[in-house]
Order: C-alpha cells, then structure tokens, then sequence
C-alpha cells in the first residue's frame, strides 16, 4: 500500500542522488578562510582609491564590482604601510567615503552606504516597449547599476522602482535581444519615463532562448516558472507545416504530452483539465483543434508565453497543475505590417498597424485549414457515382483580434477576442421521382474569448488593471434526416431531427493592483469574481415519422459563482534571501453550497553565491470545475462540469525545493536548474468502472463518476544554453503519478495513465548561417501506462468468461521517442522577407504507440485458426513538410 | 505577391501529400501481457440452504481455473477442487463435493466446476467465516465475510394494473414493499420474488419479472429494485442505502407474472413470495461490478469494467445474503 512516507522517502532519496550529481560547491568541505582576512602589503599605500583596488585585486585575485557614480576611482588614499589584512585596508579606504562593501564569492561589490536615518525617495515609473512596434515589452529589467536595486516590467510593459533620492540616478534597461538603454535623470523628485528599446541585430534576436527574458534564474525566487519567447517556438520542427505553442511546451521539463501527436500538457502528474490557459486573461476551455493533433493557438498574433508548473504565487488560482499565461501581439503602433505562411494543411495571415499613429493600433490574424476545400471536387465526384449529391469534410480555423487604445498617458485600454472552431460535416441527397432521402449531420466544437482591459496607472507607485473577460467552449452535434416515399397512393414525409450541445461559459470581472513602495518590496493584491454557467448536456430532438410527432428538450443549465481575493508582496529580505509570500481566498458557491478555500502561497530564494541560489516553495490550490474525460483519447465530447454538493472541488498542495546556477563555459553562458516537488491531490474525479462516456447529461453526471486521491513527485532538471550559435537545452525529469479511488482497482493504488518514470528532450538550434537555421529536438518517454485484459475466468452462471484486466493501467506501452529536424531558410525582399521550412517529423520513423486494441482470432476460409493478439497503433512514421512565411 | 503564387500543380501536391500523411497509420503485434492460472470461485453463504430442486445451480459452489486471455480452452471449470469454510474459531463447519456435470437448463449445460454444500450450513448473522479453496496446480485461496443482519420487511402489496400489449397474456400487478433499516449503517440489499402455489411450493416457471415493457415503470435509478434472480446476468441490481435516511423505507414496482399457468399436477400459483436479502458488502460490490461487467462487455465508449472480488490471490467472491420472506396473495 502506498504511503505518504514511502513518496516522500523516495523523492528525499531522489533529491539526494540529483544534489550529488550536480555537485552543490563546497559539499563535504570544511569552509575555505574569507579572502577578506587574507594578509597583504601594498607596495603604492599612496596612490588613488582605483590604485589601492587594482592593487588588491592583483595581490588577491578578488574582483571588484562598482559603478562610477558612486566610487570616485581618482580620488587620492593614504595607507599606513606594512601588512594588513584585505578588510582592514577596505574599511580605511571606503568607510570614510561612505561607501560599504560585500564580498560575494571572489567578487567585493561596492555601495553607498545606507543613510542612517531614513532618507527620501523617489519613484521612476512608466512602459518599456519595442522603439520600432510600439509592442510592450513584458519582463524587462529596469536596475539602478552599483546597488543591485531593480525591477522588472509587468504584463503590460510597466515599470515601477523606488529609489533613495539622490542629485542624480542613473537606469540600465536590460532584455535580450534589444539594445540596452542607459537613462541618467535628476534623483531628486518622482520621473516618470518611457523607454523605447531598439532591437539589438537580427542575430541576437533570434538567438533568444527559453527563460532567458525574465530576471536570471539565479536571482528570481520564482519556481517551476518558464518564460517561452515565440521567435523559440517559431524556430522548432513543426507537424504538417503548423507551428504549434502547445507542442514546444511539451519539451519542458515537467511537462508530458498524452499521446502521439497530442498537443495537451500533462504537468507533473496533473492532467489537462488542472491547467489554467488563459488568452490575455481570459480562460480556454480546449485548447485543441483536430482532437488535440494542433492548438488552437496561431503562433503569429501571440507576443509573450509564460507557463507555470509550481510555486504559483496568489495572484493565481482555480487549477491545481499549471497557468499558462499568453497574451496576445498589441498592433504595431508606428507601421502597417504583416505576415503569413502558406502551410500542407493550413494558411494563415496576421495584420497589424496603427490606427492613429502612437495612440491606437490593431491587430487582426485568421488560421483556416483547407484540406476540406481541396478534396471537395473528388468527395462530390464519388457521391455522384454513387447517385447522390452531397459533400462531407472536416476543417477549423481561429480568428484573433486586438485593439490598443492609449486614451492618456496613464490610462489605456484593450480589446481583445478570440474565436476558432472545428467542424465535422456531412450532407447527402438521393433523389427518385418525387420521393427523396436527406441527411445533413455536423459535429463541432470551439472556443470564444473576449477581454476588455484598462490599465491605468494610479500613481507612480501604484498600478492597476481591471479585466472584464467572457469565455465559452460549446460542443453542438446536429443531425436532421428527411424523406419523402410513396405507401400505395399516398405520398408521406418523414423527419427527424436532434440537436445535442454542452459548453461552458463564464464571465468575469477582476482587478489586479500592482504597488512598489520601496525596492524591498513589490506588492500585488486583487480579487476576480467569476460568474459559469454550465449546461453539461442538453438534447432537443423532434420527429414527426409515421404521422406520429414527438419531441425532447433538456435544457437545464447549472449556475456557480466563484470569488476570490488575494495579496503578495515580493519581498527582499537581505542580498541573499528573498521571498513571495502571499495568501489567496477563493470561494465558490453552488446550489446554495459554499466551498471556502484559504491558500497560502510563499516562495523564496536564497543566493548561496553570485552563481548559485536554493529555492523553496509552497502552495495550496483549489479547482472548483473538474472535466469529465475518458481514459483513451481526448474527445470534444469531454465535459466542463462543476463541484457540486456530492462532487467535492479538487484540492492539491505543492511543495517544491530546488536549486539554479549560472554557469559560464568557452565564453558562453548557461544556465542550469534543478528543481524537485511533491503533490498531494484530493477530490479528483474519474469514471466509474463501467461507465459510459457518451450521451452525459446535466442529471446524470454525478452518477457516473467517482472521487478519488492523487499523489505526484519527481524532479527536474534543465539546462540551458542561452546564447552563441548554437543554443537550446537539455531536460529530464524523473517522476511517479499515482491515484487512488475507493471505488476503482478495489481500493488499491494505481498509476495515473500518464504515470511516466522518465521524460528527456534535447533541443538545439543552431544557426548555421545568418539566413540558415537548423533545429532538431528529440524526445523520449516512459510508455504511456493503460488496462490491458491478461486473463479470463469463469464463474459458472454465465456462458461467457470474465477477463481479467489485472490491476488498473498495469500494463505499458513501448517507450515513446522521436526525433524531429527543421532547416529554415530566410530570404530577404524588396518588401520583407520570405522563410522557406522544411521539416521532418518523426525523422527516423519511430513507430510510437498511440493506442492498443484486442483483434479477435478467427478461422480463415482454409480452417486455419488466426489466434487473438493485441495490436499497436501508431500513426505517424516520418512526416516530411514544407512551409512558406512570409512578413512585410 | 511573388510568394503567393500558388498554381493548380502546388494545389494538387498538397492533396496528394495531405492523403499520404493521413493514410500512414500502421500496427503491429503486441505481447499479450503475463498471466498465471489462478483460482476462480463463487458461492454465497446464506442464513438457509438453498433447495436444488427450486433454485438449480443458485446455491452451489463454482470453481474454476483461469487462464490466458488468449487460451481457447473452453470449460475453465475444476471439479478436482478441495473447499472448506471454517468458522471463527477454526472449525471446519461446511464441505463440498462435486456435482456430476450437469446437463439441464438449470444446472449450466454440462460445464464442470460446480459443487454441491453437503453439511447445509445455516450460516448466522454477525458470525465470521472463511472459506479456503485448494485446486492442484494453483495457489490455495481464501475469501471471508461475516454474515449481515436481516432486515424486517414491515408490509407488502399487489396492486393489480391493466395488461400491456407488449407482454401478452402475462400478468400486470404494482409491487410494493416496507422495509425496516437502520440509519446508522450503510446496508446492502437485493430483492427477489417468485410465485408459490397454496402449500407454498415452487414451481417450474414460475418468476417474477420486473416490467421494463411498460413506459411508466417508474424504475429508480441507484434504488432498490426488483431482481429476478441472484443468477440472473442481465437484471441485477444491488442496492446500497446510502441515499435513505431514516428507519424505514419503501420501494415500488411494476411486475409481470404468469398467474394462471398451472403445472401438469394442476398446481397453480396462489402467493407472491418477496425475499429482501441483506447482503455483504463484498457480495454488492461484486453483483454491481458483475452488472456492468456483462452490460458493457461490447461497449466500446465504455471505461473497462473489472469484475469485483475478494477472494486472496484469485477471482470471484465469497459473499454472504441473509433472507427475509414476505408472501402476498395473489390479487
């Protein structure tokens, strides 16, 4: 039987063995004496304050770290002569200057020393944004140079840092790709300031890579926490032709995809349904086009993609497993631009400019496939041989709008809408005479999203921004049958049709406050109410066949209101040791049923050297809406449904400990995370045994499904190479998922059907040229756990056997690995470029399981008996394709 | 544009492409998984023995062997099988000798397997017994149970209802039933019925069937309900309590018999007899897990459906069903 301490054993064991290979500095030594007590002899006691440090630092091979504004470097020293140790020199040299030092590592970092009493401030805020688009640009570093006081710019580009007021403060701005922005101002009254950042080169654009954009992993205290830039996400091996976000998030650590092809996230033995996506703000229910093969997501109108696996801080809530935060592209503020690309099944095409030049602008970007519309004319033809007339298809496209609105210099608004949708369609006609058959049926699914967001900046320290979302994921499968026939003289009609659908829909208003009152502290607090509104199922069927007329309508809906509030504060305890703490209060309120759920959030970090930081996390969640899923593959027909008085909202804690170091080798840089958690989940839902997965209704749910516990932990392991030609990562992740339903196996635990012991991606991307990239990822993975029958019984009162599936999903696949390459050429014009991609997925054919079935023996016209097996499917070997971007 | 120069060939290249990458599916053989041969049991202890004349295979034992889900043997039923139930302190209080393969309707068409109680083992509430199965070639095996309290059915009736033209010929009555329960625990039970003729005897076709002819039967789901035999594979519904609150409740329901069919002695039917039976929990896991085992045996937008057991280190149950009568009449 599985116990909490046989989990938290093995991932203490497991820690221990990954600390050991990393190789923590210092492990097992005794501790090296401080240089500062090192004993040197000037040979120049005389010379100037920069003098006496290059001396130090040549005699001691220390490093010194200060800026020019605060240390005078010519201004002249004396030192008594003779030996001295290094610290008694420094406090000799600096303390009378008012300057104080710290020695992190070999390194002596030199500061004003902090006034005695507490001193004025002044507080610089305003937007970081792209000098040529006018795009907000989001996680942008903003720093005073020599204090190691600093911030980073929110979702909507702002900036806020408070400062102790001085004649004069200088800021470096700081983002990958862009040039760096150097700004001196008077220190002496609140600034308000806008930074434009001009691209740095194409090269160093394009050689961003994953979590590079934010603060240095070293230095954040946040967890599990991934920033995915979308030049990365554009440069990866693609499936059919289509860029997909959701498939290049799936090479993360931590993170599974279900199965071949699947574009769901599985995120540390959560399932789908536990993450939040939301598209600028707003949630989306499905993320899947074509039964998850692609994401509804068109990589072309999204500007930034932030995912978090663990450590979430209180501003989210609502899931257990994850938040995916994307927002969408603002419109170009300053040009008319766009770009598309013509793909094996879909094309697509983005727009963006302003609307009045630095005031508005839009964005507009439309994704359809077409692989209904070419085979249209042979589908009609073979219709036609077979004397109808008709036609049937499948397709889906998105459609992504943006409108961008500076209404003053410290209020702005955002229009934001999503839309897409899958259609499965038939239509037949046969036609005799006067009498005919007709049938048209159509199964669809989709999502529409629209956000309405004001930003508004209160005070310089103090910002705002008010959300009001609707979102809704629909499921309609209609089907209406017709004919008209003789009986003797008599001409009758008969008709028949139905229309089932369920969705999800929610509206929401939230407000999110962002307050910096000093660089300690950064606080966030806010609250969100949300309004669903579910209807899990509802059936309206009429028939009039025979002259008899009938007729169903189910429409019932369910109503569940969700609150919350919540409050953080980043909070810098001392140089080495920073936290975020936070409490959130989320409630939702059902039939007159009240779930209450305190949740303490708290992450910290602490910098064991300039290079090296242990993280800590904790945090408590709750989910008041479960999906009903069936164990094979996702289906559209998987149902939204909510907690109820007898289905309790799902609960989990997450408690995650880690380590992150910055390494540089051959003058690159690198970066290299481990990161452990453990998850207790409770109140997760599943089928009954036996249940039956289709025609669910809002009655009839809460019979089919059961409750259960669910118990995840591993450890990750990621390393990043963040710049050069060459860049990509490595991740690994070892870890177990588990369930246990008093109502399911008997009582006894078993493995969640994602259950993977161990995942690896390697990616790399590798500019070959400045025109030329090419870039492969590989992929490996534990098989996929399902239930297999393995024997068969009888028990004397039936003429059939009983079989023996043994315990539930005991059996595993084979091990999933694929290697996918890409070589994309770039091709300048006159009026833009052009990219050229040729991708191979599945580059060495790998047949990987997508899902096994029984395939009964039977006797071939000989007498030869074909015994029974079990058969696996797999359904891609190599996928060659080629697709055509273009941007102007 | 230069770029979107698309001409009919590049058309016809994506179909062609387009098809290919659909059509690549592919599969191949898969190992079975492993299995080892294990017991395979059932029997339901009761406060009275069953007579074989009424009930035919209802009250024996079945055991059999298991084997690979791709074995083609046929009978998997072991009439070499040695099986005792002990009480609590021991004592081996019951024994079981083979039944010859029987060969009529009743009795299994001629599979092997079954065994007959030879001691008739009255078994009581809130005993415990354990019954230990040993079959050569396979790992011994043991189930246990302790017997439920009975219940006590408070009042019955026959409300008789108009004939149905979808059940000819066939008898309409409204049945229903009071039970006393005890709040505080969570019960198990299953109701049956039969007809028997004026001495209170059985005979050969004479069941009780719920009416799932008729539209208005109102058939609660999770209720209780009629079953028509413990034996039955396609109508079992075991009910557990935990939806009734209170001391005492009453199920209803529409029922079809066959009231004037008299046997060749010209003995004919007088009484509906009612058996509430309190069951183990083992007992109801195992009769639901068996219901939707065998309804959703074909069904493939169905979870998988294990069939429940707790016998140790094989299949099937060991159960326990404590009976209560109740005759009504016929109207």
């Amino acid at each position: 039987m599985f116990t909490t301490t046989n989990a938290v054993g093995r991932l203490v064991c497991f820690v221990f063995l990954l600390g050991c290979w990393a190789s923590f500095p210092g492990l097992g030594q005794a501790p090296p004496a401080s240089p500062l007590a090192r004993t040197i002899r000037l040979n120049n006691p005389t010379g100037t304050l920069g003098s006496v440090l290059a001396e130090i630092s040549q005699q001691t091979g220390l490093s010194f770290g200060y800026s020019n504004d605060v240390v005078a470097a010519a201004a002249p020293v004396r030192i008594p002569a003779g030996p001295q140790t290094v610290k008694s020199i420094l406090d000799a040299v600096l303390s009378a200057r008012g300057l104080s030092y710290t020695l992190l590592d070999q390194q002596i970092i030199i500061r004003k020393k902090p006034a005695a009493t507490k001193s004025k401030t002044i507080t610089f805020s305003g937007y970081v944004r792209d000098a040529a688009t006018g795009e907000n640009l989001i996680g942008v570093t903003v720093v005073q140079p020599g204090t190691g006081l600093g911030t980073a710019t929110n979702t909507y580009g702002f900036y806020s840092l408070t400062l102790p007021a001085a004649d004069t403060v200088r800021l470096l701005v700081s983002y990958l790709g862009y040039q760096q922005a150097q700004w001196t101002a008077s220190g002496t009254g609140n600034v308000r300031h806008d930074f434009g950042l001009p691209v740095a080169t194409n090269e160093l654009a394009a050689v961003e890579v994953v979590g590079s954009r934010e603060e240095k992993i070293v230095q954040s205290t946040r967890m599990g926490t991934i920033n995915v830039p979308i030049t990365q996400i554009k440069s990866l091996p693609r499936l059919f032709g289509e860029t997909d976000v959701l498939k290049v998030l799936q090479l993360l650590p931590g993170v599974q995809s279900g199965s071949e092809g699947q574009s769901g996230l599985y995120v540390r033995g959560g399932s789908p349904d536990q993450n939040l996506i939301l598209l600028d703000g707003a949630p989306v229910y499905n993320a899947a086009h074509l039964f998850g093969f692609f994401s509804v997501f068109n990589a072309d109108a999204i500007n930034n993609v932030d995912l978090i696996k663990g450590g979430f801080p209180a501003r989210y809530g609502g899931r257990l497993s994850s938040v995916l935060d994307i927002s969408m592209k603002e419109g170009n503020m300053q040009k008319f631009h766009g770009e598309g690309a013509i793909g094996l099944v879909a094309s697509k095409l983005t727009l963006e400019g302003p609307i009045k030049k630095d005031v508005a602008s839009f964005i507009v970007s439309g994704r359809r496939t077409y692989i209904d519309i070419l085979a249209r004319p042979i589908i009609k033809a073979q219709l036609r041989s077979e004397g109808e007339e008709g036609s049937l298809g499948y397709y889906f496209y998105d459609l992504n709008g943006k409108l961008n609105w500076k209404v003053s210099p410290r209020d702005r608004l955002y229009l934001s809408a999503y839309t897409g949708q899958d259609a499965f369609y038939s239509n037949s006609r046969r036609e005799a005479g006067e009498t005919f058959d007709q049938s048209s049926s159509e199964l669809g699914w989709g999502n529409l999203t629209a956000a309405l967001r004001w930003n508004r900046i209160i005070n310089d320290r103090l910002f705002v921004n008010t959300h009001f979302t609707y979102s809704q994921y629909q499921l309609d499968v209609g089907v209406d049958q017709s004919s008209r026939y003789r009986v003797n003289d008599e001409l009758r009609s008969d008709r028949f049709s139905l229309s089932y659908l369920s969705n999800i829909r929610d509206l929401s208003l939230k407000s999110d406050f962002e307050y910096a009152p000093n660089p300690n502290h950064y606080i966030r607090f806010g609250g969100q109410f949300i309004r669903h509104v579910f209807r899990p199922g509802a059936l309206q069927s009429n028939d009039n066949i025979g002259g008899v007329s009938s007729q169903i309508n189910t429409v019932n809906r369910q109503l569940g209101n969700e609150a919350n509030l919540y409050l953080e504060d980043d909070y810098r305890l001392s140089e080495r040791l920073k936290v975020n703490v936070g409490l959130r209060f989320n409630s939702f309120v059902i039939a007159k049923k009240l779930y209450p759920s305190l949740e303490p959030r708290l992450a910290a970090r602490y910098l064991l050297t300039e290079d090296w930081s242990l993280k800590a996390s904790y945090a408590r969640t709750s989910q008041f809406i479960h999906l009903l899923a069936n164990s094979g593959i996702g289906l559209p027909t998987d149902l939204w449904v909510p907690a109820t008085a007898r289905i309790k909202p799902q609960q989990a804690q997450q408690f995650g400990l880690g380590a992150a170091r910055a390494l540089r080798f051959k003058g690159e840089d690198y970066e290299l995370s481990f990161e452990s958690y453990y998850k207790p989940m409770r109140n997760l839902i599943e089928y009954q045994e036996g249940a039956n997965f289709l025609g669910n209704t809002e009655t009839n749910w809460e019979d089919k499904v059961t409750s259960g516990n669910g118990w995840a932990y591993g450890g990750e392991l990621f390393l990043q190479k963040k710049s050069g030609r060459t860049t990509g990562w490595i991740g690994y992740t070892l870890a177990w998922s588990t369930r246990c339903f008093p109502e399911l196996n008997q009582g006894r635990l078993f493995p969640y059907k994602y259950d993977r012991r161990h995942d690896a991606s390697l990616v790399i991307i590798h500019k070959l040229k400045d025109n030329l990239t090419l870039s492969g990822s590989w992929v490996y993975g534990t098989g996929n756990a399902t239930t297999l029958a393995q024997g068969r019984f009888s028990l004397g009162n039936s003429q059939d056997n009983y079989q023996d599936y043994g315990g539930r999903n005991n059996y595993r696949m084979a091990a999933y690995h694929r290697l996918d390459l890409d070589l994309s050429k770039t091709k300048k014009k006159k009026w833009g470029e052009v990219v050229n991609s040729f991708s191979l997925y599945n580059a060495y054919s790998r047949r990987n399981p997508y899902y096994l079935y029984l395939k009964e023996g039977k006797v071939d016209a000989a007498g030869n008996l074909e015994e029974s097996t079990y058969k696996q499917v797999s359904l891609f070997p190599i996928i060659p394709s080629f697709s055509k971007s273009f941007r102007f | 544009m230069n770029l979107l120069r698309l001409n009919h060939g590049f058309l016809l290249l994506l179909t062609v492409i387009g098809g290919l990458v659909t059509g690549c599916e592919t599969s191949v053989n898969v190992p079975a998984p492993a299995h080892t041969p294990s017991v395979s049991l059932q029997y339901l202890l009761r406060n009275e023995p069953m007579v074989d004349q009424y009930s035919g295979s209802e009250g024996w034992l079945y055991v059999g062997a298991s084997q690979g889900v791709f074995s083609l043997q046929d009978d998997l039923g072991r009439d070499d099988a040695t099986v005792t139930i002990v009480d609590q302190t021991g004592q081996t209080i019951e024994e079981f000798q083979p039944v010859a393969p029987p060969t009529s309707p009743y009795y299994g068409l001629g599979r092997r397997g079954f065994y007959r109680p030879e001691r008739k083992l009255r078994a009581q509430p809130g005993q415990t017994y354990t019954l230990r199965a040993r079959v050569p070639g396979l790992e011994p095996v043991e189930g246990k149970l302790t017997m439920p309290f009975p219940t006590v059915v408070e009042s019955a009736s026959l409300t008789p209802l108009p004939s149905s033209t979808r059940a000819p010929g066939r008898t309409r009555a409204r049945l229903s039933v009071t039970i006393q329960d005890n709040a505080a625990t969570t019960d198990y039970y299953m109701a049956t019925a039969r007809l028997l003729d004026a001495q209170g005897n059985y005979g050969p076709f004479w069941g009780v069937d719920p009416d799932f002819t008729s539209p208005d039967n109102p058939i609660k789901v999770g209720g209780l309900q009629l079953t028509t035999s413990f034996s039955d594979d396609a109508n079992i519904f075991p009910y557990a309590d935990t939806d009734v609150n209170g001391q005492r409740f009453t199920f209803a329901s529409n029922v079809l018999y066959d009231k004037d069919k008299c046997d060749r002695n010209q003995r004919c039917p007088a009484y509906m007899e009612v058996t509430i039976s309190t069951l183990t929990q083992d007992a109801y896991r195992f009769l639901l897990s068996k219901r939707r085992y065998l309804d959703n045996k074909e069904n493939p937008f169905t979870e998988p459906a294990p069939v429940y057991s707790n016998i140790q280190s094989g299949f099937g149950v060991f159960g326990g069903a404590h009976n209560v009568t109740y005759r009504i009449p016929l109207p």
